[in-house]
């Protein structure tokens, strides 16, 4: 290697060549250029007179330093150069350490290190140096080892972000053991930017390795690409409230997208940086019903676990009706029996509190506001009408807390955990010998668990438990001498729960308590948000609960992966105790996802409410740091023999041009005056053509287009995805042929932007995941062709990558296809209905999978009224204009010359690649005969009209 | 520059035609006239069949009795008879180079030296057939008339499809009459040494000839420049030039020498040579012919105008 400045040459031995130059020079100075060729008669008279002149011809000066300049790249490629050729260089000679984060922080720009790591592998590679490649975050491999380059490519491959902070302390120890006598050690840290504390000791322990001789090289992410971290907190009246955090840099902005368990977006806010800021707020504005129904929350264009926060019953927003039997005593606000019990719940619910004083119509207006919880503080007995009407809501899954209180000691009714002891016991009292009693701790089994009672928490006076009922009712909470303080019963699929005491501090000192607060929360978050709703879904989970309540361990339910995708738990995944959820940390047995059964599922995150994300600053010293772009040193050969092959090219039209000599020149100047006017001719026809029609389809497509039945799918411009609805749609052809009475012909793709859609019945559409938006006149011409009856099935193939168990994100094709067509005027939306005609257009069919198995197929809903439907059917015959699906049909479908499947099926098997075609055959049916299936439901009212 | 296919035949003939319009009839002034028996209109200043009136002479007994003129004779007391004038008609054999190198054609001018020349053969050619002459492609048979002219174009177009006929040059040893003339047009390129046998053996027939070179400007100026390769239009000659505008005055020299040895060859046969460029309109030469043809030179024999070939550059006319 020798170099010149920023240049270097890898064989500069070939530089030697240049001394040639001028030798080709001189032998192009004497080789003449082709001659022009001219018929004359006088040749005859022409003979021995040209000999003088023959050798005096020669090539014009600039074809000659043309030529030249061809040879002098050609020497300069050969002879290796490479632009910053220092960049290239490993310093040392021993084993190359390449020290990855692969916390959760790296995930976002995961592509770049891996390309970095590779690049460092290359280097190993070309100077034959071992290779350890290790992650900070630590996964189960560790064992330090020297790798060839091959196997630190698998390594590299294999390596992989992992949802939590990496540990490096734990790995400069391993390091520092290891490589005790190494010499030569060249280290590379490729950092996610971040210091989780001790980043800068891990730097100097990484150059402090092998004896401090070591070199080390510190890659940084570049400013304003740092890492992002996301929580959310309550913020008044229920506004979801989210926070962007990260460690500085320049400004920079975003947006916050909330997802449904299911995937469906539901809400989009911006938020920005100010240059240095480290916090950015940004809140959702949305109705309470919706608010709840957000389950996880991400930074879009973020794929790391910090940018993802799940959210779990614990942060749903619900309403609480609170009723007292006293008339609110505003003069004396510290003795009204609600003053606790609201201010408690405030923060983080909305409490509605009963309008008037008629007891019956307060429970009647609060119930039909979609309570979660309905506390009743020291009502006796209540009025008949009121009484069912609040056992029906609990039966349906609302949660009814009552206190106790002077009327209920006296006389209770049949909505309570078990029947009471008339009359109270007072505790303490100036007449009896037994002091106020102090809480015991929480059972296992109790909600409550993990609370701890303060000690100055006392209760003078309390309602008992008829013993003879006494085992009907669970106890949530017990004073010292066992008797129960909270007792709660299951009624239907709510539950009811006595706190044995009153709401205010008349018997006992709890409501003033912190305690308080964290009870009454842990009631509010375990009830359902909308009883009624989660019926189905309550009972189905009631077992899990219980184990639950058994154990108080929360089994790993989903959990992130280091790019925020929710995937099933591994094995190692340790189960969390139920009290320590709120302080436990992310780690490599227990990532962040959700733990617990699904009705009360707690979410772990990683970026928590006190989490700040540092920046990680590198010491300076013998350290390098280096970016993640521009690390490699330029191969300037590919260039120079670019140049001079397009020189070479040049140099050939020249000797062209000079042999072809005016009879070049003539026939180009002949050439455009022949095409000029043709030119102008197109130009015309065209502009003609233009202005007729935007669909420029000659007669012969349109007839072959019409003359007998197809299928269409949309050429989407990738080779791969057309080949495969070409495929798929033959291979529905022939399940058509072959089944029912349409014939198609072979399936055609079309380009919707320029041919008429007006000929296909039914058009496939594949979602590319890059699909740009279309123009403003193809998606009126796409309306147009929905709104006359024509039906789109678009296929955003992505089932299998939307996230298991239907938890977060869209898959990529959705947003695709939400950019595609989301300036369309698209109807309302709803999953095949039950009855609806697609579910028995031909077979019978009750879910629609194709290639993957699990996606739903959306159709057009249903009007509500009658003359909206009147209006639809009347335009398209009540056939929906849109199926969208994620299930890939056209892979299901797909079949070679020989018919067999050319794609497997997931989960698999023939049934389902039957039922694949079968839905193929109902949609067709659907798209060409209409509701005619619906209609068979009128036909015995028909008959009966007709007389028969 | 460009060598072209000569322009269809009907164009070349109707250019001819109104060439011939223009120009008056041609009477080829014979010094000596034939003594075919062709009728014409070349009085022979002897007695013999015809239509003018010769002379009248006493009737001898050998006479036939229908030949008396009994008009005259019914003026005197002897018979007479009425002798005519013999009238013969004048044979004009014309012969067009078609070779390949007459296809060539110049930037510097609109036609080709071939259009050129079928254009003034057959002009020539109409205003014989207007003199009551008989006109015959060399080779063919001689006729008067209309016909005599289409016959001439016909010959042109038959032998202009025959590839014999475009390798060769030089005009074809034919047998002609004595006392006719021969008018050949061609550029005359080919060694004067070939020429001088050809044109030798059609002159001791008694042929009277007039050659008509027919040249492309270009052929005399050289008009090229740079690196050139000439190829001869026929035989595969080629010659590279590297300027070709460094040979101008020594090719010059060349071809004025080439046409001094063509001339001194016509000297010694009586014969007259006149050249014509493509790029000077056909009028002049035609003209120029005509005048020659028609005798009205005192002396139709070819006197070499020496300063103008000195001069280098004979512009059409006569040289």
């Amino acid at each position: 290697m020798m170099s010149f400045g920023p240049i270097g040459f890898l064989q500069p031995l070939v530089l030697g060549a240049l001394i040639v130059l001028p030798a080709i020079w001189w032998l192009l100075r004497i080789t003449p250029p082709r001659p022009k060729t001219i018929v004359f008669p006088p040749t005859r008279l022409l003979k021995g007179l040209e000999d003088a002149e023959q050798t005096s011809a020669h090539s014009p000066w600039w074809l000659t330093a043309l030529r030249i300049a061809m040879a002098a790249l050609l020497i300069f490629a050969l002879s290796g150069p490479v632009l910053h050729p220092d960049r290239d260089a490993l310093p040392g000679s021993g084993p190359v350490l390449i020290v990855a984060d692969n916390g959760w922080a790296a995930a976002s720009g995961w592509r770049e290190r891996q390309s970095l790591i590779d690049t460092y592998i290359s280097r190993a590679e070309r100077d034959s140096r071992p290779i350890i490649l290790m992650g900070t975050a630590g996964s189960r491999e560790t064992r330090i080892s020297a790798m060839s380059p091959q196997e630190a490519r698998e390594a590299a491959a294999s390596l992989q972000p992992l949802p939590f902070n990496p540990d490096r302390a734990r790995l400069a120890e391993k390091l520092g053991n290891e490589f005790k006598g190494q010499e030569g050690l060249a280290a590379v840290w490729l950092s996610d930017g971040l210091d989780y504390g001790g980043g800068s000791e891990f730097a100097a322990a990484l150059s402090a390795l092998a004896g401090g001789e070591a070199s080390l090289a510190i890659a940084l992410p570049q400013s304003g690409a740092g890492t992002l971290g996301l929580r959310t907190a309550k913020g008044e009246k229920g506004r979801l409230a989210a926070q962007v955090i990260r460690s500085g840099g320049n400004a920079r902005g975003g947006t916050i997208q909330a997802f449904t368990t299911r995937g469906e977006q539901l809400g989009e806010v911006a938020f920005s940086f100010a240059k240095g800021a480290t916090a950015a707020d940004a809140a959702f504005e949305l109705p309470l019903e919706i608010r709840n129904q957000i389950a996880r929350l991400e930074i879009a264009g973020e794929t790391s676990a910090g940018a993802v926060h799940l959210l779990d019953s614990r942060s749903r927003w619900r309403r609480v009706g609170v009723i007292s039997g006293e008339a609110r005593e505003l003069a004396q606000p510290l003795l009204s029996p609600l003053y606790y019990v609201e201010r408690a719940l405030s923060p983080y619910t909305e409490v509605e509190a009963a309008k008037g004083s008629n007891i019956a119509s307060s429970v009647e207006e609060l119930l039909q506001r979609n309570l979660s919880v309905l506390i009743l503080a020291d009502i006796g007995k209540l009025v008949s009408g009121s009484l069912e009407s609040i056992e029906s809501w609990v039966k349906r899954g609302g949660t009814l807390v009552r206190f106790a209180g002077p009327r209920l000691e006296k006389n209770g009714d049949r909505l309570l955990p078990a029947a009471l002891r008339r009359g109270g016991r007072t505790l303490g009292g100036s007449l009896s010998w037994s002091t106020p009693q102090r809480l015991s701790p929480f059972e296992n089994s109790s909600p409550f668990y993990g609370l701890k009672p303060p000690a100055d928490v006392t209760v003078r006076r309390q309602v008992l438990t008829d013993p003879a009922a006494v085992r009907q009712a669970k106890v949530w909470a017990r004073l010292k001498d066992g008797t129960p303080l909270v007792s709660a019963a299951r009624r239907g699929d709510g539950w009811i729960v006595l706190f044995h005491i009153t709401a205010n501090s008349d018997w006992s000192s709890l409501p003033m308590s912190g305690l308080f607060v964290e009870m009454l929360r842990r009631i509010t978050e375990r009830s359902v948000t909308t009883p009624g709703a989660a019926k189905a879904a309550g009972r189905a989970q009631a077992p899990g609960d219980a184990a639950a309540q058994q154990t108080g361990l929360l089994a790993p339910r989903e959990v992130l992966d280091g790019f925020g995708r929710l995937i099933a738990p591994s094995p190692a995944v340790a189960p969390i105790e139920a009290g320590k959820i709120d302080e436990a940390k992310p780690g490599p047995t227990r990532p962040p996802g959700y733990y617990g059964s699904a009705s009360s599922a707690r979410a772990l995150n990683i970026i928590r409410a006190r989490s700040v994300l540092e920046p990680l600053s590198p010491p300076s010293g013998r350290s390098r740091q280096i970016g993640y772009s521009e690390l490699e040193a330029v191969q300037l050969k590919p260039m120079l023999l670019a140049a001079a092959f397009l020189l070479f090219l040049a140099d050939m039209i020249i000797m062209l041009v000079f042999s072809a000599g005016g009879r070049l020149v003539s026939m180009i100047r002949r050439g455009a005056a022949a095409t000029a006017p043709a030119l102008l001719v197109l130009a015309i026809m065209a502009q003609s053509a233009g202005a007729q029609q935007s669909g420029t389809t000659t007669d012969a497509q349109a007839l072959e287009a019409t003359l007998s039945t197809r299928l269409a799918f949309v050429v989407t411009g990738d080779a791969e995805i057309d080949r495969v609805s070409l495929a798929g749609l033959s291979g529905l052809s022939r399940v058509l042929k072959a089944r029912t009475a349409i014939e198609p012909a072979e399936p055609v793709g079309i380009n919707v932007e320029t041919d008429e859609l007006a000929f296909y019945p039914l058009l496939y559409w594949p979602v590319r995941e890059n699909a740009n938006p279309l123009a403003e006149k193809t998606l009126a011409k796409i309306d147009a062709y929905m709104k006359q009856g024509g039906m789109i099935v678009f296929d955003t193939r992505d089932y299998q990558r939307t996230l298991p168990g239907g938890v977060g994100a869209q898959g990529p094709g959705a947003t695709a296809l939400s950019r595609l067509i989301g300036d369309l005027d698209i109807p309302p939306l709803e999953p095949v209905p039950e009855n609806h005609v697609l579910t028995k257009a031909f077979y019978l069919l009750r879910n629609f999978p194709g290639r993957w198995d699990g996606g739903a197929l959306w159709v057009e809903a249903t009007p509500a009224s009658e003359a909206d439907k009147s209006a639809r059917s009347r335009r398209t015959d009540g056939v929906s204009s849109l199926l969208i699906t994620s299930n890939d049909f056209a892979a299901a479908w797909a079949l070679d010359d020989r018919n067999r499947a050319l794609f497997p099926v997931v989960p698999g098997g023939d049934i389902q690649r039957e039922m694949a075609f079968r839905v193929g055959v109902n949609i067709v049916m659907y798209a060409l005969t209409g509701n005619y299936k619906a209609d068979q439901v009128h036909v015995p009212a028909l008959l009966e009209r007709l007389g028969q | 520059m460009e060598t072209e296919t000569t322009s269809p035949l009907h164009e070349l003939e109707a250019h001819a035609h109104g060439l011939a319009a223009r120009m008056p009839s041609l009477l080829v002034a014979a010094r000596r006239v034939s003594h075919t028996v062709a009728h014409g209109i070349h009085g022979r200043r002897r007695r013999g069949p015809g239509e003018t009136f010769w002379q009248f002479r006493h009737f001898e007994d050998s006479d036939a009795a229908e030949s008396i003129d009994w008009r005259r004779s019914a003026t005197s007391d002897h018979l007479y008879v009425r002798e005519r004038e013999w009238e013969a008609a004048h044979t004009v054999w014309m012969w067009i180079d078609l070779s390949a190198s007459m296809a060539f054609r110049s930037h510097l001018s609109a036609t080709s030296k071939m259009d050129r020349a079928i254009v003034l053969a057959l002009a020539m050619g109409e205003l014989l057939m207007q003199g009551g002459e008989r006109i015959a492609f060399m080779g063919g048979r001689p006729r008067a008339g209309r016909a005599a002219v289409n016959k001439l174009a016909l010959s042109i177009a038959r032998r202009a499809g025959d590839p014999a006929f475009a390798q060769d040059s030089l005009p074809p040893v034919t047998a002609l009459g004595q006392f006719s003339e021969c008018l050949l047009f061609s550029d005359f390129l080919e060694p004067p040494e070939d020429l001088a046998p050809r044109l030798e053996q059609l002159a001791v027939q008694g042929v009277r000839g007039h050659l008509m070179q027919i040249l492309d400007p270009a052929e005399e100026s050289l008009p090229y420049e740079g690196r050139t390769e000439f190829t001869a239009a026929e035989g595969g000659e080629r010659v590279i030039a590297g300027r070709a505008e460094s040979l101008r005055t020594r090719f010059h020299e060349r071809m004025v020498a080439h046409r001094h040895a063509i001339l001194a060859e016509l000297k010694r046969l009586e014969w007259s040579l006149l050249v014509h460029h493509t790029d000077r309109p056909a009028e002049e030469a035609l003209l120029a012919s005509h005048t020659r043809l028609a005798g009205l030179e005192h002396d139709y024999r070819y006197r070499p105008p020496a300063e103008t070939i000195d001069a280098g550059l004979p512009k059409g006319g006569d040289a």
